[in-house]
């Protein structure tokens, strides 16, 4: 079977897979709400709900790009609105020891982003999300 | 193979004809099983599972899995069944369930990003003189990443490599730091071939195509696999404490009295034999040895192997370590490793503190120890 990344490589223009992982109570909700407010964004990208962006362990993230994602993102909710009082915080700062890591592998880090966004950001969450799948198309596929 | 999402796979299905010749000779005298440090804290029985195996009954992804492959058991073995080369066969032909990697399996998958995604070796950030030209090459290790992905406070695995480097310095040497990949030990010894194989053919081209003469590392299982399971002609492989032992009149020890217990990494021991060089550089920086009560050829493991398992069975392995050595040295004393991954699970388990425990013995890396009690003539 062929992977996403490859069948989209196929076609003319480079449609790129694109994961996000979105905390349940802020994220999700934000693309909820660009949802129903009928706002367009990219159908690259797949939703991967989590109760909180504190769930996210590094470990999910790289096996996303090895199973053929070309951009992943971690959404949740601002900080100090995390529902869990501090999952937000911490998944930053895991975040930013992966992003470190992915440096001393030599991995190009410009397809990985960590973003807040709340229930009430739908039309924050349609911009972001193009904007994202915009810059991933640009870099092209991860692997040719 | 070892990042697929395989179910829990309680039995074993595949017996092989040649894995049972390697036991054919076995006669459950249970010399095995009497010495596995993890068997002090489980159910586990090699001589049982060889029995199981060798007559069809069942082998479960446990028995293949809890197996911490540190070689003690070939040690007193009478018939010298090479138990833990079963085990990693078996690992081989079987698989290994990612979920049972410590960590959420971050280890394994690293070694698979690190063939797939990159073309490159790890980039280093060390202070220190180096020099691209230099015959003499150091590689930390994947010690870096540690430090990213283990949720350790005060315990730095970056300083391992810097007090190699400095201490590589004091002797007047700049070494070349040469950017490989992971060794691949860990994927060796859980059988994917694949991985391993990658990350072999790799860092062979690197280290033939620099042209150096001699490679310095510091983890038991670089050295290891650097000598053992590459084959790298005419690239003399040392560890830190060879360098040490070999240059020592160039360095000048403050030799504060001191005592230090030292605990043998069984990829060091067992299975390179190399028991006397790291005690010598210990003794010569003024340090005196106080020996663990099991030593040499008969320590028991760390703990934990190749991510695997890190469970309560791993975490009372490291504490009966943690004892021992405080009854060697006391309480104020140190407990020192000549290899990245003991340094790692011991201090990973002292960090715990309580209500596990209340040891306050240090663990340290011996080119670190090295490095604080040293300075260049
Ligand atoms: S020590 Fe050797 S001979 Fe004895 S039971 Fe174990 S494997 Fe068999
Ligand atoms: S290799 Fe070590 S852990 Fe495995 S059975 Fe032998 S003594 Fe036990
Ligand atoms: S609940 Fe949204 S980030 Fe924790």
């Amino acid at each position: 079977m062929m992977t996403q990344a490859e069948t989209s490589t196929n076609t003319e223009t480079f449609e790129p897979t694109i994961i996000v992982f979105a905390c349940n109570w802020c994220s999700y909700a934000g693309a909820d709400l660009a949802g129903v407010s009928r706002l367009k964004y990219p159908s690259n990208v797949r939703i991967v709900r989590v109760m909180c962006s504190g769930r996210v362990d590094p470990a999910f993230v790289m096996k996303a790009f090895l199973k053929g994602a070309d951009g992943v993102m971690v959404a949740g909710c601002h900080p100090g609105d995390c529902h869990y009082l501090e999952g937000n915080l911490r998944a930053k700062e895991r975040i930013d020891k992966m992003v470190e890591a992915m440096h001393i592998l030599g991995f190009e880090v410009d397809r990985f982003r960590l973003e807040w966004i709340s229930a009430s950001e739908g039309k924050r969450f349609a911009q972001i999300m193009t904007e994202f799948t915009e810059q991933i198309r640009n870099l092209g596929p991860l692997k040719s | 193979m070892v990042i697929s999402e395989s179910p829990i796979n309680y039995e074993v299905e595949i017996k092989s004809e040649e894995l049972k010749s390697m036991l054919r000779a076995c006669y459950q005298c249970s010399s095995c099983t009497s010495v596995c440090p993890v068997r002090r804290y489980s159910k586990y029985n090699p001589r049982k599972i060889i029995h199981n195996y060798l007559f069809d009954y069942e082998v479960t992804e446990d028995d293949l899995t809890a197996c911490l492959t540190c070689g003690l058991c070939l040690e007193v073995c009478p018939q010298k069944i090479d138990f833990p080369e079963f085990i990693r066969l078996s690992r081989e032909q079987h698989g290994v369930n990612a979920d049972l990697f410590a960590h959420h399996n971050i280890f394994n998958i690293m070694q698979v990003f690190m063939n797939e995604m990159t073309d490159s070796g790890m980039k280093f950030d060390y202070e220190g003189e180096l020099d691209r030209e230099s015959s003499i090459a150091y590689f930390p290790g994947c010690i870096d990443l540690y430090d990213k992905f283990l949720d350790l406070k005060e315990t730095s695995f970056h300083q391992i490599g810097q007090s190699a480097i400095n201490v590589i310095n004091k002797t007047g040497v700049k070494p070349n730091l040469l950017s490989l990949k992971c060794c691949g030990h860990d994927a060796y010894w859980t059988g994917d071939m694949d991985a391993y194989d990658q990350v072999r053919e790799y860092n062979t081209k690197v280290i033939k195509d620099s042209g150096i003469s001699t490679l310095v590392v510091s983890c038991a299982e670089c050295y290891y696999s650097f000598m053992d399971l590459y084959n790298l002609d005419g690239v003399k492989i040392q560890h830190i404490a060879h360098f040490i032992e070999e240059r020592q009149e160039k360095l000048q020890f403050n030799g504060e009295a001191t005592t230090l217990t030292y605990h043998d990494p069984c990829r060091l021991g067992r299975f390179m034999n190399e028991y006397e060089s790291p005690r010598n550089v210990l003794k010569a920086t003024g340090a005196s040895i106080k020996e663990l009560s099991l030593n040499k050829q008969f320590t028991k493991c760390c703990g934990v192997s190749a991510w695997l398992r890190c469970d309560d069975t791993s975490r009372a392995i490291m504490l009966r370590k943690l004892q021992e050595a405080t009854q060697a040295v006391g309480e104020e004393g140190t407990l020192g490793v000549a290899c990245s991954k003991c340094y790692a699970h011991l201090n990973c388990v002292l960090e715990d503190k309580k209500p596990q425990h209340d040891f306050k013995i240090k663990v340290k890396e011996l080119g670190m120890i090295v490095d604080e009690r040293s300075s260049s003539k």
